[in-house]
């Protein structure tokens, strides 16, 4: 959050006033065939490119009425496709509040009785399905039948908006304009659904948020500066505590930690033009560039332009994914699995293929008795884009990725964008897929000083963080919902002098074998030709070693890098490189110091070592064969939460309770029905007029009055209210497990709820709020037994069912209604049953 | 993160390949829609009935979708610009295939490209969902309870009526019985039932003259468009399901309207400044959109007319049902009467499915008769009512709606009388021990029923006249318990043969017994009849369907 801007004017807020559908460009098999837009929870949201597109659409179709303001819209907004990124706004995810989520993120990641995220997704939403009529027969047409999930009307919405630059008034009164004036969103917004309300504000204020949207949209806002101004980069210092003024020259490495807040796409190379796929890392050039954006293009920082970016003083490392305080690898290609070893198995056992010498053997065994490794006779598969830990027990990481598809609408058409370059419209280039990272992921990094002194380094260290400030945005699309909004913390060391101190270091004696493993894609070249050539790195690795150590074997593989130059508007050339985790198994020919070995990593190898290409480390060779790696164990998130639950969350648990209370109904009754007597069941004429008096279920209080009916016909003295003999003997001779359905009627009206629901199962089977929380009652069951007079609660339960009670919807149900239900439901599958049989005596397929 | 701004970049614009949406005019318009008779807006099914109403998620009440609404305005605007049961041809092979396209362009410039065109444009006219009210209980509707509770409440504070529950068979015609296993019931929102509508039309900025698109439709040409299909909503259109049998009708009143001019930006700020929920709340109301409209531009007060290309009949029924009339419906209290006479939002009401099967079954008899070939009065008829129902079995079964409306009207002036009858048996010609049951027709009952068939084709008229005359001659019985004489009518009939907006033909229909047709009108009928007898003649020779 910046602090020097009121904190209304950094979160948007929409409303849905009508049920709305943001699409995710895909169905869910058997369910629907349009889905909305949700997360791996569950819950729905709106993607910041489809807010920040709406918001634009508006002010472009305002912005000449408002000729003041154009400057404002510029930067609000920014020119499209462009590169300097000149718009001070960026819109982020708009989803539901945190603290909602934090509950619903317990009741979904909990060890016990979870709650699955469709259910919570169909807690949030409605389906809705709608055919065409064919004019020529005003019949439906065939194969027009479609459904549509629809987020329910009432739901709000938060996104952040991040101001890049302390915005003036003519820019906040831009961005208020296009929020008062974007009033439909989502598919068929022309059609009823996706009536909106956007306003500045949080989820709590609903009634300021338009009265104070208004304000600033006629200029009546304020100042956008809070008067509670601090420089957002107000933290001094480097961090590194120095210890006296020594002038000794050398190189350190200053860890840092990249906390995604939001996704973050880092372009990767893809093979589709319509794809934008991302590493699963993020590259040190990232950074660089970040620094060098940063610096500017003037002739007054050219000195430490030099010194940052083009790899005087500092080399940018890449970023690999943080696992419990560790920096994880890319897996080493020489990692193998057996192929019949599922992807999603929780353990490898892996074959290090550095281990072996690649030597056939005859006995067909990994080891033999004088234990000399063998290469393996299996069928092997690599590990995927996973990184691993080689601190502690070898564990297997994969970071979390996402995949979203977007389209280019055409404004005034209203559909998807087409080109009309060539003569005609060309239907194309429309839809685009995007990975991305998913927020919050760890990543940790690292940046290599070189420096005459520590003070010197200090200075170095300091010009970075004030050049990065707290956060820091990443790759493409980054005014929009991506960008990785990653928060940057540098872990300064004094005494860190390596990059990788974890893994051991130690004199190398001659004839003794080790290994140089890549810790980032290498660039080398063929010292013939001058080409890059990745088959190099085994001449290049003996050069840097200078006849010290010689080659054994290698287990490389090679991968395509390339990059982007926003400065000069290029991309890259693209070259082949030796990817992360090749090793090079070399021996010792003469004794190699431990110093010489810093030296040599720190040198590194190859091309634009400044941007973390290069890195290698020097280690142990352990020739093991076989290791074993594991996922890490999920972490258990605490079973419930124990502060008062938000009113999104009680509405969302009644939802959920009803929906599964209804769904329990038909399985009982079903199971109720069954287990009647086969030729037993009464006739339909008797199940209609049964049923008749069952019909209205509208309230409670017409259930009673059912129940009572249906009691009279039952078990009346007086024989003109009772049903006819012949009715009553119907009932009587269906048997219904070891009872009559009579009997079994009579036991529904009379106890205080039916026996035959588990209502603490159902209420346990989509629980959200716990009885802490709540105060010692279970509202998951206390939605489902409203109260009522003859609820056959205890009085606690009563009261604590009106406060689950939601205002304005009708969200609970009381013991009579049940009852009804049930009656109702197990006379029509006997209705069912009856219709069946005779379908089956008339010999007519069912 | 900071960030520098380069002079050069400020100058950059904001174009895009996406375009600029243009809006010239905004444009509101409000009214209140209520429901004239039993209504199905069907949701999905579940739960205690087979088709139940569909509802509003949050707050439980009745939901009118705008597709649902949109679609009922552009079918009903594309059968006055382009006559009933007209599909928009593919190709332009002929000079009418070239109008034809141009008038379905014009209807698309007001409701969008048509499904499947993938090169179509959004409509201008947004529709929005409704949610609606059910209407409160007059004051002798209410039970001791009630009235009690709500002693000195005002009319709209009194409880509302809750949805109808409708029973449903199907009568097999050869025996006049219901079939086996098709009762089926229903939701019904019941008549009274209201939804605030709400459309918003964004009339497009002129393009400039370079533009390689086509120009947009002028704000004149889209407003005479819009106000010819809102008139639809006057009596046209109906919605939901089994409108063709009377279900559905609706009627409209309290327009508001008021237009934003987003040429200024006064017009801009005035539509930014409003609430987006009710933006309309203190308006004045009208009578008609038209009115409405007119207060606020000069455009909408002369609309260019929209050329009326529809032919129909149409056949009001002046129906007396004095031996009284009984469509079941089941009883629920203790001291009803066995069965009872269909009421509908506390109504007796004659239902138009009920009407219709008999009329149905009616007709087979004539279209037999008349073309001596069953295949024939089955095609026929077909042809008028719509084809039964087969269900999945038959792959190439095509469903048609019926090409005749049939309405559905209150029975007014009538008597709920509760005679008791018993069974005798047949062969001791003795009473039936426990046989004793009461029933409840409403007696001396009046009802206005019309007929309606849109784009008729030959012979059709011809049979819809032969039954109106049945109806009328006591010929024919609607309803059950006709064996004891309930459900036979007597009453009078007028004939109206509409062609386009202006033309009109009234001609009087009475029973046999009463004044005959004469000169003009009695050649006229002869002509359909006779159109009749010659297009079952070809039918039952195979001659094109």
């Amino acid at each position: 959050m910046n602090h020097s801007i009121p904190s209304e004017l950094q979160s948007l807020r929409i409303e849905l006033l009508s049920d709305t559908t943001f699409g995710r460009g895909e169905g869910t098999a058997g369910q629907v065939d349009v889905e909305v837009d949700h997360d791996e929870l569950g819950i729905p949201f709106v993607n910041g490119k489809t807010i920040r597109s709406l918001l634009r659409d508006t002010w472009l179709s305002m912005q000449e009425q408002f000729p003041k303001l154009m400057d404002a819209g510029r930067r609000v907004f920014g020119p499209h496709g462009e590169l300097d990124e000149t718009s001070i706004l960026r819109i982020g995810r708009a989803g539901i509040d945190d603290e909602s989520r934090r509950w619903i993120s317990a009741a979904v990641e909990r060890n016990v009785a979870r709650v699955s995220s469709t259910t919570i997704l169909a807690g949030f939403t409605d389906i809705r399905t709608q055919t065409s009529e064919d004019r020529a027969t005003g019949a439906p047409e065939l194969t027009t039948l479609r459904s549509m999930r629809v987020l329910i009307r009432g739901l709000v919405l938060t996104a952040e908006l991040d101001w890049l630059e302390i915005p003036t008034a003519d820019d906040v009164r831009c961005l208020a304009l296009s929020l008062l004036g974007t009033r439909h969103a989502g598919l068929c917004r022309n059609r009823g659904r996706g009536h909106i309300r956007c306003g500045f504000g949080t989820i709590d204020s609903a009634e300021d948020s338009v009265k104070r949207t208004a304000q600033w949209a006629s200029g009546n806002g304020g100042s956008p500066t809070s008067s509670q101004c601090r420089h957002p980069l107000g933290k001094s210092a480097s961090g590194l505590a120095a210890k006296g003024n020594s002038p000794t020259p050398g190189v350190w490495y200053v860890p840092y930690t990249l906390t995604l807040k939001s996704p973050a796409i880092v372009t990767g190379l893809a093979h589709d033009p319509n794809t934008v796929s991302t590493l699963r890392y993020i590259p040190g050039s990232m950074l660089r560039g970040a620094v060098a954006r940063a610096i500017g293009n003037h002739a007054a920082t050219r000195a430490q332009f030099n010194s940052l970016v083009l790899g005087g003083n500092v080399a940018w490392l890449n970023a690999y994914p943080l696992h419990q305080q560790s920096r994880t690898l890319p897996a080493p290609p020489g990692f193998k699995r057996d192929k019949q070893q599922a992807d999603d198995e929780k353990r490898w056992d892996v074959f290090d293929l550095a281990s072996f010498d690649g030597q056939p053997d005859e006995t067909h065994e990994l080891e033999d008795e004088d234990g000399n490794l063998h290469w393996p006779e299996e069928s092997l598969a690599g590990t995927g884009e996973s990184f691993v830990t080689f601190v502690g027990t070898p564990t297997r990481i994969t970071p979390n990725i996402s995949a979203r598809v977007h389209q280019q609408r055409d404004r005034a058409k209203g559909r998807s964008w087409t080109d009309t370059s060539q003569g005609g419209e060309q239907p194309h280039g429309t839809l685009f897929a995007c990975e991305s990272l998913d927020a919050k992921q760890k990543f940790e990094g690292a940046i290599q000083i070189r420096a005459d002194s520590e003070a010197h380094r200090d200075a170095i260290l300091q010009q970075v963080r004030s050049l990065l400030g707290y956060s820091v945005l990443l790759g493409r699309s980054r005014r929009a919902e991506y960008g990785g909004d990653a928060e940057i913390e540098f872990r300064p060391d004094p005494n860190r002098r390596r990059e990788w101190p974890e893994l051991g270091r130690e004199d190398i004696p001659a004839g003794k074998c080790f290994r140089a493993m890549l810790v980032s894609p290498c660039l080398v070249r063929d010292p013939d030709t001058g080409q890059f050539d990745p088959a190099a790195l085994r001449d290049v690795i003996e050069q840097k070693f200078a006849g010290r150590a010689k080659v054994q074997w290698v287990r490389t593989s090679f991968e395509t890098v390339g990059g982007f130059n926003r400065k000069w508007r290029l991309e890259l050339p693209q070259t082949l490189a030796v990817s992360t985790g090749s090793v090079v198994v070399l021996q010792a020919t003469a004794d190699i110091s431990t110093a010489d070995i810093v030296a040599l990593e720190n040198a590194g190898l190859g091309d634009r070592r400044a941007e973390g290409f290069g890195r290698f480390v020097i280690t142990k060779h352990e020739p093991n064969g076989k290791l074993t790696l594991t996922r890490p164990d999920e972490i258990a998130p605490p079973d419930s939460l124990t502060s008062s639950p938000p009113t999104l969350i009680k509405e969302l648990q009644a939802r959920l309770a009803l929906t599964a209370l209804e769904r329990a109904i038909d399985e009982t009754a079903s199971d109720v029905a069954r287990n009647a007597k086969k030729g037993s069941l009464p006739s339909s004429s008797l199940i209609g007029r049964l049923r008749e008096l069952l019909r209205d279920q509208s309230s409670d209080a017409t259930c009673s009055k059912a129940l009572s009916e249906l009691n009279v016909w039952l078990r009346s003295a007086d024989e003109s209210r009772r049903l006819k003999k012949p009715a009553m003997d119907k009932l009587d001779r269906c048997r219904v497990g070891s009872k009559s359905l009579t009997s079994w009627l009579l036991e529904v009206i009379d106890s205080p709820t039916p026996r035959d629901l588990n209502l603490p199962g159902i209420a346990a089977r989509c629980r959200l709020i716990s009885q802490e929380s709540s105060g010692g009652d279970d509202p998951a069951l206390a939605v489902l037994c409203e109260p009522s007079s003859g609820s056959g609660l205890p009085d606690s339960k009563r009261q604590q069912g009106a406060a689950v009670q939601v205002t304005d919807r009708q969200l609970s149900r009381g013991p009579n209604w049940l009852k009804v239900r049930l009656i109702d439901a197990v006379l029509d599958q006997m209705a069912l049953l009856n219709r069946q049989q005779t379908r089956q005596q008339k010999g007519v397929k069912s | 993160m900071t960030h520098t701004t380069t002079p050069d970049s400020t100058k950059a614009t904001l174009s895009d390949p996406g375009g600029v949406r243009g809006i010239q005019a905004r444009w509101i318009i409000e009214c209140e829609l209520k429901l004239e008779s039993a209504t199905r807006l069907g949701g999905r099914s579940g739960g205690p009935v087979d088709i139940p109403v569909l509802r509003d998620a949050r707050s439980g009440c009745p939901l009118l979708t705008g597709s649902t609404l949109a679609g009922a305005l552009r079918s009903c605007l594309t059968d006055q610009i382009v006559g009933y049961w007209i599909v928009e041809p593919q190709h332009e092979k002929t000079d009418e295939d070239r109008v034809l396209k141009r008038q379905f362009h014009q209807i698309s410039q007001l409701f969008g490209g048509s499904r499947g065109d993938d090169l179509g444009s959004q409509s201008p006219l947004i529709v929005f969902d409704s949610y609606g009210s059910l209407p409160t209980k007059q004051d002798s509707l209410l039970s001791l309870r009630e009235r009690e509770s709500f002693r000195g409440a005002k009319a709209d504070d009194l409880p509302q009526k809750p949805v109808e529950i409708r029973d449903s068979v199907k009568i097999d015609a050869s025996r006049g019985t219901a079939e086996d296993h098709k009762k089926f019931d229903g939701e019904l929102l019941p008549a009274g039932t209201t939804f605030p509508l709400r459309f918003e039309l964004l009339v497009p900025s002129p393009t400039d003259n370079d533009s390689k698109d086509p120009p947009p439709p002028s704000e004149a040409e889209l407003l005479s468009l819009l106000l010819a299909a809102l008139n639809g909503l006057s009596g046209e259109i109906a919605l939901g399901a089994r409108r063709s049998r009377g279900m559905g009708r609706l009627s409209v009143s309290k327009w508001k309207a008021k237009r934003f001019d987003f040429d200024k930006p006064q017009g801009w700020l005035e539509w930014l400044m409003s609430d987006a929920e009710h933006p309309l709340k203190s308006a004045q109301q009208f009578s008609t959109a038209q009115v409405a409209c007119g207060m606020q531009s000069e455009l909408a007060r002369n609309p260019e007319p929209v050329t009326d290309q529809r032919n129909r009949v149409r056949i009001t029924a002046t129906l007396t049902f004095s031996a009284g009339l009984l469509v079941r419906s089941p009883t629920r209290q203790a001291d009803a009467p066995d069965v009872m006479h269909l009421k509908s939002a506390g109504q007796s009401v004659l239902p138009g499915t009920s009407l219709a099967g008999v009329l149905r079954n009616r007709a087979l008899r004539i279209a037999r008769l008349i073309g001596n070939s069953g295949d024939a009065a089955n095609e026929f008829v077909d042809g008028l009512f719509g084809p039964e129902l087969s269900g999945t079995h038959d792959r190439d079964f095509k469903s048609r709606a019926s090409r005749l409306r049939i309405s559905e009207d209150f029975v007014t002036g009538g008597k709920r009388q509760r005679p008791t009858r018993i069974r005798i048996d047949r062969f001791t010609q003795g009473v039936f021990e426990s046989a004793l049951f009461d029933e409840e027709p409403d007696c001396g009952g009046r009802v206005t029923v019309t007929f309606e068939l849109r784009g008729p084709e030959p012979g059709q008229l011809g049979l819809l006249l032969l039954l109106v005359r049945d109806l009328l001659d006591s010929d024919l019985a609607v309803g059950g318990t006709t064996s004891v004489g309930r459900g036979v009518a007597r009453g009078t009939a007028e004939l109206e043969i509409i062609t386009g907006a202006d033309e009109q033909q009234r001609i009087a229909l009475t029973a046999n017994s009463n004044s005959p047709l004469t000169g003009t009108d009695l050649e006229t009928v002869n002509a359909e009849i006779r159109d009749l007898r010659e297009r079952l003649k070809q039918l039952a020779d195979g001659g094109a369907a």
